[in-house]
C-alpha cells in the first residue's frame, strides 16, 4: 500500500469508510490495515494503546468484506474498526481498567455495549488507555504507562478517557468508545480537538462497563466528527434487560438528528449560557473561544441567552462526596480472591492478604477515593457528608430540570483551559478542578456533547459543551453537528484535521 | 477452650428478666438467584452455578427476579407484615473471603416487609406472640470448606477452599423486635418460634425449609436486665445457630453464662458468638464491637423496588392455611386434647394425619397408626416419618381393611411394616403374604366345634352363660387357623354352637 | 494541619481493608481534611425538604422473570484465579477474629 493511501483511508471519517465501503471503493481490510500502520507508526508517540487486537480484527473485516461481496445487507457500520476504552469488557482480550490489580485479566464476557459493537460487524482494533479504573483527568494516573496529546506530545490528552480520544484524534481509529463518569468522555475530547458524547444517564447499557460510580457512569462515543458520534450512538444505545438503571423504549436517532443540523438552522432553538461556568479558572483564550462559538449559533438562528444557575459549581463538591463513596464499595471486589492479582505477605491470613494486594495493586489515586468514600459512608458521616450530599444532587438535578424548562439546551466551555503539560498539575484538588463543567452533568443524568470550536494560541484545540434535558440526546446531536460545521466554515476545515501527522517523521 | 462459669437456669430466670432478638435467614425455592439468571441447587459441583454477575466479575450488574420478591412478599404477607409500596435495597460493606463483591446486597431502612408478628405455641399450649420487626430481602455469599484443621473446622485450618454457588441465592431476613416477657420460656419460645417460621414457609411454598441444607440459619441475640422495667442490657449475638434445638440451647448458655457475670458484678461483652455442638457452648469470636461499620448505602445499581397494592393483594390471595391457624381447625375437628395435638406436632404427623383423612381414613385410625406403628417404624430406622415409603393413601387404605373386617390388626400391622419396607402397597401385600381372615362359617365350625369338644368345662360354663371364658376358646380357634380368624365371626359361630 | 488522627485514619484503612504504610496514611490524613472542607461550601444549602437522589433515573427498578440462563464454565474461572485447588478458590487461612 502507498503512503498517500494508507494516509487518505484513516483521515476518512466513519461515515466516510461506510460510504466507501458500501458503494466497494474500499474494503474493510484495506481499513484495518491502514489503521494498523498508522498504529505502528503513531501509538510510540501518544501510546493511546494499552493491548492491541489486530489479528480478530482483521477476522471481522474478512468477514464483513465477504458478506459485502456476497451481496448481503449489512449494518451501517460495518467494517468501521473501533478502540475500546479499557474500563469495558471485552471476551477473550485481556481487560485491565490500567491498573495492576486486573494486569492479565482476561474476562469471559462481552459488555453489551462490545456485543452491539461486534453485531454491527466493527473490527475491533485495540484497547485504550486511561486514568486507573477511570480516576484522574489527565491519563497519567495508568498504571502502565501515561499517554500523550498528539496536538502537542509534551502535555495529556486529558483524562480518564485519553486513550480512546489520542487514538481517534491520531488517527489510530476512527472511532473509540469510552466511560463518563465526571467528563472522561467530554474532557480528553476537548484537549485532543476530538468529539466526545456523554449519553443521558440509562441510554447505553453500563452492563460490562467496570464500574467507577454506578450512578455516574455513562458509555460514550468518541470520534473525530458529529455525525460519526452519532452514528456509533444509534449503533450501542438502547435497552438492555441486564441493566437495571436502562431506559426502556427510547429509540436512538442521532444521525438522523445530526444530518438535520449539519444545515445549519437554528431558529427557534432556546439556548442558555451557564454564567457560573466563567471566571476564575477559565482561561481567557478558552472563554474567547467559547463566546465564538456560542455567536456561531446566535447567527444560525439559535436564542443565546445568559442562564445563571448558582449550583452549578456545587456539582464538584456534591461529587466529591458521592463519587468516592460509590468507588470505595466498586473497588471492594479486587481482592486477590478470584482473578487479578494477589500479593501474599510473611504468614498471611485472608485478610492480610487481601489488604496487601490492594496496596500494592490499587495506585494511590484509587487508594485515595476509596479512603475518601469509606469516610463520608462511616456510621459516623453518613447524614453529614452522604445523605447531605444526595440531597444537594437533588436540588441541582431541580435547577437544570426548571433550566429545560426555558431552554433547549444549556452551553459552556467542556474545560477551564486547553490540554496542559504532563506533570503540570500535582495537586489532586487542582486536577479535581477541571472537571468543574462536565462534573454537573453527570449528576443530573443529562446528555452533554464536547467538540471543538477552535485553537487557542498555543494552537491547542478548546472544547465547547453543549447539554440537554434528560433522553433529548438527539437534540444536543443536532446543535452539535450544526455547530460543527459552522466553526470548519470559518476555519478553513474541520480544527480535527489540523492535527500533526504523527506518523511522518520529525511530527 | 476455655470453659465458662455459669449460674443454674432456675436460678437465672429467677434473678434476671431475659430479652432475646431472632434473625432466621430463609432461603427463597426460585429457580434462579435474586439478581441474576445463575440457577441454584443446594449440592451441585462447586463453582459451576455462576454467571459475571453471581460471581462478582467486574462490569456485571444485578437485575432483581420477580419471583424471589412475589415470595418474599408472601412470606411477609404470611408474617402479617405491611408490605412497603416502595423498597430499596442497600450495600451492605465488608471484606469476607465468600462475597464474591466484598459487599452484600440487602435492604436497610426501606426494607420490603415491616412490622408483623407469628404467634407460636409452647408446650403447655399457650400462645406466645413474637413481635416481627422486618422481614428484607437480600443475597447469601459462598460456602468455604476449611482445609487442615479438625473435622472442617475454621480454628486449626491452614487454609480453606471456597466455593461461590451459593453466593446470589435469595435470602429473606426475618428479624424480630426485642422479644420480652417470655422468662424461663426463653429458649422455648426462640424454638418454637424457628419452628413456626420453617412450617410457615414451607407451607407457602416459598422455601424448602430444610435445615441440614441450610435453608434456614438463625442469629440469636439475648440480653438479660434485673427486671421489665429497666433498660436492655448489653446483648451478644450468636451466629448461624442451625438447629432448633441449639437455638434452645443457646438461649438458655448465653442466659445461664451472662447470669454469672452479671451477678458476680461482670459486664456482658458485646460480642459476636457461636454455638459449639461438640462443647454444647456459645463461644465468642473475640470480636470488637467497633470493628465493624457495614457503611450501609442505597445500591447506585438498582432503583426503587415497586410492588403495587393489586400485587400485594393477588400475592395475598395464594396464601395457603397457614400452619398455626390449620392446627387450631385440625385440633377442633378431630376433637384433640392439647397433648394428643402436641403428640401429633412433635412427630411432625400433623399433615400425613390429615392426608390420610383426606384419602378417606378416620381421624383416629389415622392418628393411631401415623403415631403408633409407623413412628416406631421410622424411630428404629432413624428418618422422618414424612421420609418413609408408606404414603397417607396407604393408611387410608389399611383403616379401610381394617374397618371393613378384611384383615385383624395383627395382619394390618404386618402390611404397614412391609409397605414401610417398600414390599408395595397395600393391596399388593395382602395379595402376596396371602393375608386373609377367614371368616367364612364353614371352615371355621369346625375349628370351633373342635375347640369346644376338648374343652368341655369351658363349654359347659359358657353355655350357663358365663361368657368370661369365650377368649380361650377365640385364642385356639386363632391358633388352629393360624391367625387368619375374624374374632368376631368365631364368637358367633360359638355362641351359635352352644345355643344348639 | 488535619483534624484527623493516625488511628482515625488506620481504622478507615482497616474497613477498606488496603495495608496503608505510614506516609500513605499522613498522606491521608490532609486528604480527608480536604473533602471536609469541601462539605462546608455545601452546608449552607438548605436540603431540610429535599429527598435524596440515588440515582438520576426516577423510574421504578424494572425486574426479570425467574428463567435460568447460560452460566460461566468452572474451568475459564479458575484459569483466572491467583490460586484453586479442587474445583475451588483457595484462600488463606481466615482468623476467627477477622
Amino acid at each position: 500500500m502507498r503512503g498517500t493511501d494508507k494516509e487518505e483511508i484513516v483521515t476518512l471519517t466513519a461515515f466516510q469508510m461506510a460510504k466507501a465501503m458500501k458503494k466497494g471503493e474500499l474494503s474493510s481490510r484495506e481499513i484495518v490495515e491502514a489503521e494498523l500502520e498508522v498504529a505502528k507508526a503513531v501509538d510510540p508517540k501518544t501510546q493511546s494503546y494499552l493491548a492491541t487486537c489486530f489479528n480478530s480484527a482483521f477476522m471481522v473485516a474478512d468477514a464483513v468484506d465477504e458478506a459485502r461481496a456476497l451481496g448481503q445487507e449489512l449494518p451501517d457500520l460495518a467494517g468501521v474498526p473501533i478502540a475500546i476504552k479499557d474500563m469495558i469488557v471485552t471476551k477473550g482480550v485481556e481487560t485491565t481498567a490500567a491498573s495492576k490489580i486486573l494486569k492479565g485479566w482476561v474476562p469471559p464476557y462481552d459488555a453489551t455495549s462490545v456485543e452491539k459493537v461486534k453485531e454491527n460487524g466493527m473490527p475491533i482494533l485495540a484497547k485504550t488507555n486511561l486514568d486507573e479504573f477511570a480516576q484522574g483527568s489527565s491519563t497519567e494516573n495508568s498504571a502502565f504507562h501515561p499517554t500523550f496529546n498528539p496536538w502537542d506530545l509534551e502535555r495529556v490528552p486529558g483524562g480518564s478517557g485519553g486513550g480512546s480520544a489520542a487514538a481517534v484524534a491520531s488517527f489510530a481509529s476512527p472511532l473509540a468508545l469510552g466511560t463518563d463518569t465526571g467528563g472522561s468522555i467530554r474532557q480528553p475530547a476537548s484537549f485532543t480537538g476530538s468529539v466526545g458524547v456523554k449519553p443521558t444517564y440509562g441510554r447505553v447499557s453500563r452492563y460490562g462497563a467496570i464500574s467507577m460510580a454506578s450512578s455516574l457512569d455513562q458509555i460514550g462515543p468518541c470520534a473525530r466528527t458529529v455525525e460519526d458520534a452519532a452514528m456509533l450512538f444509534d449503533a450501542i444505545a438502547g435497552y438492555d434487560p441486564k441493566d437495571s438503571t436502562s431506559i426502556p423504549g427510547c429509540e436512538p436517532a442521532a444521525l438522523k438528528a445530526a444530518m438535520e443540523g449539519k444545515k445549519g438552522d437554528l431558529s427557534g432553538i432556546r439556548v442558555g449560557i451557564v454564567s457560573e461556568a466563567s471566571g476564575e479558572g477559565f482561561s481567557k483564550d478558552v472563554m474567547d473561544g467559547f463566546l465564538r462559538g456560542a455567536n456561531l449559533l446566535s447567527a444560525m438562528g439559535a436564542k443565546v441567552e445568559e442562564k445563571s444557575f448558582p449550583n452549578f459549581r456545587h456539582g464538584i463538591q456534591i461529587y466529591y462526596i458521592l463519587m468516592p463513596a460509590e468507588v470505595s464499595s466498586n473497588m471492594a471486589r479486587y481482592d486477590g480472591m478470584r482473578y487479578g492479582l494477589r500479593v501474599m505477605p510473611p504468614d498471611a491470613t485472608a485478610a492480610s492478604m487481601m489488604a496487601a494486594t490492594r496496596e500494592q495493586g490499587f495506585g494511590a489515586e484509587v487508594k485515595r477515593r476509596i479512603m475518601l468514600g469509606t469516610y463520608v459512608l462511616s456510621s459516623s458521616q453518613y447524614e453529614k457528608m452522604y445523605a447531605a450530599a444526595q440531597k444537594v444532587r437533588t436540588v441541582l438535578i431541580d435547577d437544570f430540570k426548571r433550566a429545560f424548562e426555558s431552554f433547549d439546551v444549556l452551553i459552556c466551555p467542556t474545560s477551564p483551559t486547553t490540554a496542559f503539560k504532563v506533570g503540570e498539575v500535582e495537586d489532586p484538588v487542582t486536577m479535581y478542578k477541571n472537571d468543574i463543567s462536565t462534573i454537573p452533568v453527570n449528576l443530573a443524568g443529562i446528555p452533554a456533547i464536547s467538540l471543538p470550536v477552535g485553537l487557542d494560541t498555543l494552537g491547542l484545540p478548546i472544547g465547547f459543551q453543549i447539554m440537554a434535558d434528560r433522553k433529548k440526546d438527539e437534540l444536543a446531536f443536532k446543535v452539535a453537528s450544526a455547530l460543527e460545521e459552522a466553526v470548519s466554515n470559518e476555519n478553513d476545515g474541520p480544527i480535527w484535521n489540523k492535527v500533526p501527522r504523527l506518523w511522518k517523521s520529525g511530527e | 477452650m476455655m470453659t465458662e462459669k455459669l449460674m443454674s437456669f432456675e436460678e437465672a430466670v429467677s434473678q434476671f428478666d431475659p430479652v432475646i432478638g431472632l434473625e432466621i435467614h430463609v432461603e427463597l425455592n426460585t429457580k434462579t438467584k435474586l439478581f441474576d439468571w445463575a440457577h441454584y441447587e443446594f449440592g451441585s459441583e462447586p463453582n459451576t452455578e455462576l454467571t459475571p454477575v453471581s460471581f462478582g466479575l467486574p462490569g456485571a450488574l444485578p437485575v432483581v427476579n420477580r419471583e424471589a420478591v412475589r415470595k418474599a412478599v408472601k412470606l411477609g404477607l404470611a408474617l402479617t407484615c405491611h408490605v412497603n409500596e416502595w423498597s430499596q435495597f442497600a450495600r451492605k460493606n465488608y471484606f469476607y473471603p465468600d462475597m464474591p463483591r466484598n459487599y452484600q446486597i440487602s435492604q436497610f431502612d426501606k426494607p420490603t416487609n415491616g412490622n408483623g408478628w407469628l404467634d407460636v405455641e409452647l408446650e403447655d399450649g399457650t400462645v406466645f406472640r413474637v413481635p416481627i420487626e422486618r422481614a428484607h430481602i437480600e443475597d447469601d455469599a459462598g460456602k468455604i470448606n476449611h482445609i487442615g484443621g479438625a473435622n472442617g473446622r475454621l480454628e486449626g485450618a491452614d487454609h480453606s477452599l471456597v466455593d461461590y454457588n451459593r453466593a446470589g441465592v435469595p435470602l429473606v431476613e426475618i428479624v424480630t423486635k426485642p422479644v420480652m416477657g417470655a422468662g424461663a420460656l426463653a429458649p422455648q419460645v426462640a424454638g418454637a418460634y424457628a419452628r413456626a417460621v420453617r412450617d410457615i414457609a414451607v407451607a407457602c411454598g416459598v422455601s424448602e425449609g430444610k435445615m441440614e441444607h441450610g435453608n434456614l440459619r438463625a442469629d440469636v441475640n439475648v440480653s438479660l436486665r434485673k427486671s421489665p422495667e429497666d433498660p436492655f442490657g448489653t446483648r451478644s449475638e450468636t451466629k448461624n445457630v442451625n438447629s432448633f434445638r441449639a437455638m434452645e440451647k443457646t438461649v438458655a448458655y448465653e442466659i445461664r453464662r451472662q447470669a454469672y457475670i452479671l451477678s458476680h458484678g461482670g459486664e456482658v461483652l458485646q460480642e459476636t458468638r457461636h454455638w459449639d455442638e461438640n462443647g454444647q457452648c456459645t463461644a465468642g469470636a473475640r470480636l470488637k464491637s467497633d470493628a465493624n461499620d457495614y457503611r450501609y448505602f442505597p445500591d447506585p445499581d438498582l432503583l426503587m423496588l415497586h410492588v403495587t397494592d393489586s400485587e400485594v393483594e393477588e400475592i395475598r390471595a395464594t396464601l395457603p392455611e397457614l400452619p398455626f391457624a390449620k392446627r387450631r381447625r385440625l385440633k377442633d375437628e378431630w376433637n384433640l386434647s392439647d397433648t394428643e395435638m402436641r403428640d401429633l406436632l412433635n412427630a411432625e404427623a400433623v399433615d400425613l394425619v390429615e392426608e390420610s383423612v383426606k384419602k378417606g381414613s378416620s381421624p383416629q385410625g389415622a392418628r393411631k397408626w401415623w403415631l403408633g406403628e409407623i413412628l416406631r417404624l421410622a424411630n428404629e430406622m432413624q428418618m422422618p416419618l414424612g421420609a418413609l415409603a408408606i404414603e397417607p393413601e396407604d393408611v387410608a387404605k389399611i383403616e379401610e381393611l381394617l374397618s371393613s373386617g378384611k384383615l385383624t390388626d395383627k395382619m394390618a400391622k404386618q402390611v404397614v411394616e412391609a409397605v414401610v419396607n417398600g414390599e408395595g402397597r397395600p393391596e399388593e401385600i395382602v395379595e402376596k403374604k396371602g393375608l386373609k381372615i377367614v371368616s367364612d362359617s364353614s371352615q371355621l365350625s369346625g375349628a370351633v366345634k373342635k375347640a369346644l369338644k376338648e374343652n368341655p368345662d369351658i363349654a359347659e360354663k359358657l353355655r350357663q352363660g358365663n361368657m368370661k371364658p369365650m377368649g380361650v376358646i377365640i385364642g385356639l380357634v386363632m391358633k388352629e387357623t393360624h391367625g387368619q380368624a375374624d374374632a368376631k365371626s368365631v364368637r358367633d359361630l360359638v355362641i351359635q354352637e352352644i345355643s344348639k | 494541619m488535619s483534624d484527623f488522627s493516625y488511628e482515625q485514619v488506620q481504622h478507615l484503612a482497616k474497613l477498606a481493608c488496603i495495608a496503608l504504610s505510614d506516609e500513605e496514611i499522613e498522606a491521608m490524613k490532609e486528604d480527608l481534611q480536604g473533602i471536609v472542607k469541601s462539605v462546608a461550601l455545601i452546608s449552607d444549602i438548605d436540603i431540610a425538604e429535599v429527598e435524596p437522589t440515588t440515582n438520576p433515573i426516577s423510574l421504578p427498578s424494572h425486574i426479570r422473570d425467574d428463567v435460568a440462563g447460560e452460566t460461566l464454565q468452572r474451568d475459564v474461572l479458575l484459569e483466572q484465579a491467583p490460586e484453586c485447588e479442587d474445583g475451588m478458590f483457595v484462600t488463606p487461612r481466615i482468623l476467627g477474629d477477622e
